[in-house]
């Protein structure tokens, strides 16, 4: 199977949403995952090919009724135990 | 014999090493004469060729060749060379013009024409490419009809330009001998036989210094005296100078006879070392300042100064002494250039076994200092906030006064005190001028009356003044080190014992007196050194305030002092520095400087530049080993800028925090205040995600106009705020702007690593002060 594609999403697709992809990055790195991360805004974040989008939880619901991916939602950008578990969770339905 | 002038030859080389055809307008245009001068000179050429049978070939739409074969041309070249009465040159040619209209009252074009041996077109455009140098030279020149050419001005433009045409000219020019003769009937025996008398100097008259001497008389005897001997003060010898005033003349003429004949002395003792020394240091000078600054107009600059280096090493030469009544100011007033150029003579002149000494390189620094001031970039346009509570009619006429006398600068308002305390809190602003007490922590407050006086122009001006030389002083210092390899502690410099710091507010003298204390003590320097810089500070201002809130104080080499050495007073609470132009400082060093190669100021000019460590100086708990560990590292690494951080900062809700964290970039230009209601306006579309985890926000909005430079900031709130967040209560906020999506990325990156370190936000939290903050920042 193909690297997943996981974009990381914010308000404007350049601060807070980068953190979270180097967050990201560093994890998978961690755990000698592979995957196409970029970031993207929540204005197009619908239009940008990808498989998973991780979003905070103010704006996931401005595009959980649309979204055609799933969307995993991270209340603390910085906490590694947070976005670690849900990027292994993801893996795991990748397994399945 | 037949002979031909010097652009005649000119021209038959001209012609010979065209193969082609030339024409009269070309030849003229070349030689910088006019058409029908060639014309003339073309047919005395004709005669001249017939001696060796040859011929000048005319053909109407082509111009002109000579028709011979090449043995025959290099016999002519032998003849023209060995045997030609020498004719002027373009530049020997307007000298003779400028000087004939300096020796005489009246002069007609004709005139010029016979002395000139040119057409008379060729008089008319000398004379007017000679005007624009007469203005320079402060001299007006009159064409009145029926009666001729004559020049108007003070006496001593008179012999400032007399003597400057004269020193251009080359020792064996014909020009010499022709303005000679135009004075014929004056002679200069009685003044030589006068001048020997009383100095009981043998002096050799050259051709350059009898003709200065002829026109002393001739001016004298036309009853055109001096009454204003200082533009010749500064380059006297003190001992002819006292003997000559035995002749009798007024003052004034007492000290130009005495310039004369300094320079003669000068000129006519052997040159012992080569011709192009002054030349080559000049260029050595030139290229070390040029890596600091762009020097703009370097061929300027490289005349001037060869011309004076030349005579400097001559008199060095010749143990000729120059009083230079300026030293001290000089020394006072562009103390970071003085340094600069003695540093880089010293290191120079060995190469050259030379030694100049202060007053030599008080007059090169003055060189090298107006280009420097006249070649940073003057984009600096100050900015002006008008505070005025006055009745719209009052305050528009100081509005239209102050952009009258002062255009150089944009001016805001008039507001009122409140808008202008909400303006600041946006934006910044150079200078404060207001009518009514208005109190902010910005130094620079002017307060006028509404209907600004004389005084009040002035004082703003020396104002503005003083903020361009604080602007030229950082932009040197800042250059000045990118050149330097090593970098200094303050503990290289100053030695621990000489650190004070003090929480006492000081009157400023009494600052001077206790920060030169410990100095006085180790014997370094007496009392009346520390007095000496007193009365400095006292005569030329503040100037010594390099770097804000950093005062430098010194005193010369000779007013009391055994030894280098360096001391630093560190004032908790700021004073006010000098009687005139005060400034806040909270910094006062002193250098002590015995020994002409020691750089202490311009090494200590540059640590204190260095932002970091002025925030240092504002530390409460500032400690003398921190002040020893001041470094001019300039720190790469530095995440957020110093000015970008704040500590403890009272907001009431989250918006109040964004605008404050937004507005430290504001402030320092790096975004506009648009930008700011942006980020604001995010969180109310899109919520508050830009809580990124407990206790901290990362305020930003994307990409646009209101940026100008990707950057950052962040503060620390004194009461936590709540942005409606699972994340909340927020109590560190950063602000993000950038210009693309990508040219942040390292940095927030880095900044990102340390965020996800255990405990470091607690640590931001944590800060009381703003240096405190800057270090774990950066660190």
């Amino acid at each position: 199977m193909a690297n997943p594609r996981i974009q990381a999403v914010c308000g404007f697709g350049c601060g807070s949403s980068l953190m979270l992809r180097m967050k990201i990055d560093s994890i998978l790195k961690q755990h000698g995952l592979e995957a196409f991360t970029f970031t993207g805004d929540v204005g197009t974040c619908l239009a940008n090919e990808c498989d998973v989008i991780f979003i905070s939880n103010e704006l996931a619901e401005r595009i959980a009724d649309r979204a055609r991916v799933p969307i995993v939602v991270i209340n603390n950008f910085m906490n590694t135990k947070e976005v670690e578990q849900k990027v292994l969770d993801y893996y795991k339905t990748l397994e399945q | 014999m037949f002979t031909l002038t010097k652009r005649q030859i000119n021209i038959i080389e001209l012609m010979i090493q065209s193969d082609d055809f030339l024409t009269a307008d070309c030849l003229a245009k070349k030689l910088n004469v006019s058409s029908r001068t060639i014309h003339n000179d073309i047919h005395t050429i004709e005669l001249f060729l017939k001696n060796y049978s040859i011929r000048m070939e005319k053909t109407p739409s082509k111009g002109m060749r000579l028709a011979a074969e090449r043995g025959s041309i290099e016999k002519i070249l032998n003849d023209v060379h060995g045997n030609h009465n020498r004719d002027l040159d373009y530049k020997e040619r307007r000298i003779l013009v400028y000087l004939t209209l300096l020796l005489n009252e009246k002069v007609s074009y004709d005139m010029l024409c016979g002395i000139c041996h040119s057409a008379k077109q060729t008089a008319v455009n000398d004379v007017n490419d000679v005007e624009q140098t007469m203005i320079a030279d402060g001299l007006t020149l009159h064409r009145k009809q029926g009666y001729g050419l004559y020049l108007s001005g003070e006496e001593y433009r008179f012999r400032l330009a007399f003597e400057k045409l004269v020193y251009a000219l080359d020792s064996r020019s014909p020009v010499l001998s022709e303005i000679r003769k135009q004075i014929g009937h004056v002679s200069t025996e009685e003044l030589k036989a006068g001048i020997q008398e009383v100095t009981n100097l043998e002096f050799k008259y050259d051709a350059v210094t009898d003709l200065l001497m002829a026109y002393f008389v001739y001016r004298n005897s036309l009853n055109k005296v001096l009454t204003d001997g200082n533009p010749f003060r500064n380059y006297l010898d003190t001992n002819i100078e006292s003997s000559l005033s035995a002749l009798q003349y007024q003052e004034a003429e007492t000290l130009y006879l005495c310039k004369i004949i300094s320079n003669s002395l000068v000129s006519q003792l052997p040159l012992s070392r080569e011709q192009n020394v002054g030349e080559r240091i000049a260029g050595e000078l030139i290229e070390k300042l040029d890596r600091i600054q762009k020097i703009g107009d370097k061929e300027t600059l490289r005349k001037e100064l060869t011309v004076h280096l030349d005579s400097a090493i001559s008199r060095m030469d010749n143990n000729v002494s120059v009083r230079n009544d300026l030293l001290e100011e000089i020394r006072m007033s562009i103390p970071l250039l003085y340094e600069f150029t003695k540093k880089e003579i010293i290191s120079i002149e060995k190469k050259y076994g030379l030694e100049f000494n202060e007053n030599e390189i008080a007059y090169i620094a003055m060189y090298i200092s107006s280009a420097f001031e006249s070649s940073i970039n003057f984009e600096f346009k100050p900015k002006v906030l008008l505070v005025c509570t006055f009745g719209m009619a009052s305050s528009q006429l100081l509005k239209s006064r102050l952009i009258t006398n002062l255009p150089e600068c944009e001016i805001e308002g008039p507001l009122s005190i409140e808008q202008a305390k909400q303006y600041l809190q946006k934006n910044s602003a150079d200078l404060i001028i207001t009518t009514v007490l208005f109190e902010t922590d910005n130094r620079n407050i002017l307060v006028v009356n509404p209907l600004l006086s004389i005084q009040e122009i002035n004082a703003i001006r020396s104002s503005l003044l003083q903020l361009s030389y604080k602007n030229s002083c950082q932009s040197f210092i800042a250059s000045y080190k990118k050149e330097q390899n090593t970098v200094l502690a303050i503990k290289d410099i100053v030695a621990e014992e000489n650190i004070q710091i003090t929480d006492k507010e000081y009157h400023w003298k009494e600052a001077i007196q206790v920060a030169g204390q410990p100095l006085i003590k180790a014997g370094s320097i007496t009392v009346s050194y520390v007095n000496r810089m007193i009365r400095a500070v006292e005569e030329y201002g503040p100037y010594m305030v390099l770097v804000e809130g950093v005062a430098f104080v010194h005193a010369g080499n000779n007013d009391g002092i055994y030894e280098d050495c360096s001391s630093v007073l560190v004032l908790k609470k700021p004073i006010r520095f000098g009687d005139r132009n005060v400034k806040k400082v909270n910094c006062i060093v002193v250098i002590g400087a015995k020994n002409k190669d020691d750089t202490n100021l311009l090494n200590l000019a540059y640590i204190f530049e260095k932002q970091k460590n002025r925030l240092l100086l504002e530390k409460p708990t500032i400690t003398v080993r921190e002040v020893l560990e001041m470094n001019g590292s300039i720190g790469n690494d530095e995440l957020i800028h110093c000015d970008h951080t704040e500590v403890n900062v009272d907001c009431s809700d989250w918006q109040d925090a964004i605008r404050a964290v937004g507005n430290l970039l504001v402030k320092t230009g790096d975004i506009e205040y648009g930008y700011v209601e942006k980020m604001i306006q995010a969180v109310k579309d899109m919520g508050p995600y830009i809580v990124l985890m407990p206790g901290f926000a990362l305020a930003h909005f994307e990409p646009c106009a209101e940026v100008r430079n990707t950057s950052v900031s962040l503060i620390t709130l004194n009461k936590p705020v709540e942005f409606g967040s699972v994340n909340d209560p927020v109590n560190v906020v950063m602000c993000l702007a950038c210009t693309d999506k990508s040219s942040h990325i390292s940095l927030l990156s880095q900044i990102a690593e340390k965020l996800l370190t255990e405990g470091y936000l607690e640590r931001l939290a944590r800060c009381t002060d703003r240096w405190q903050l800057y270090q774990i920042i950066n660190e």
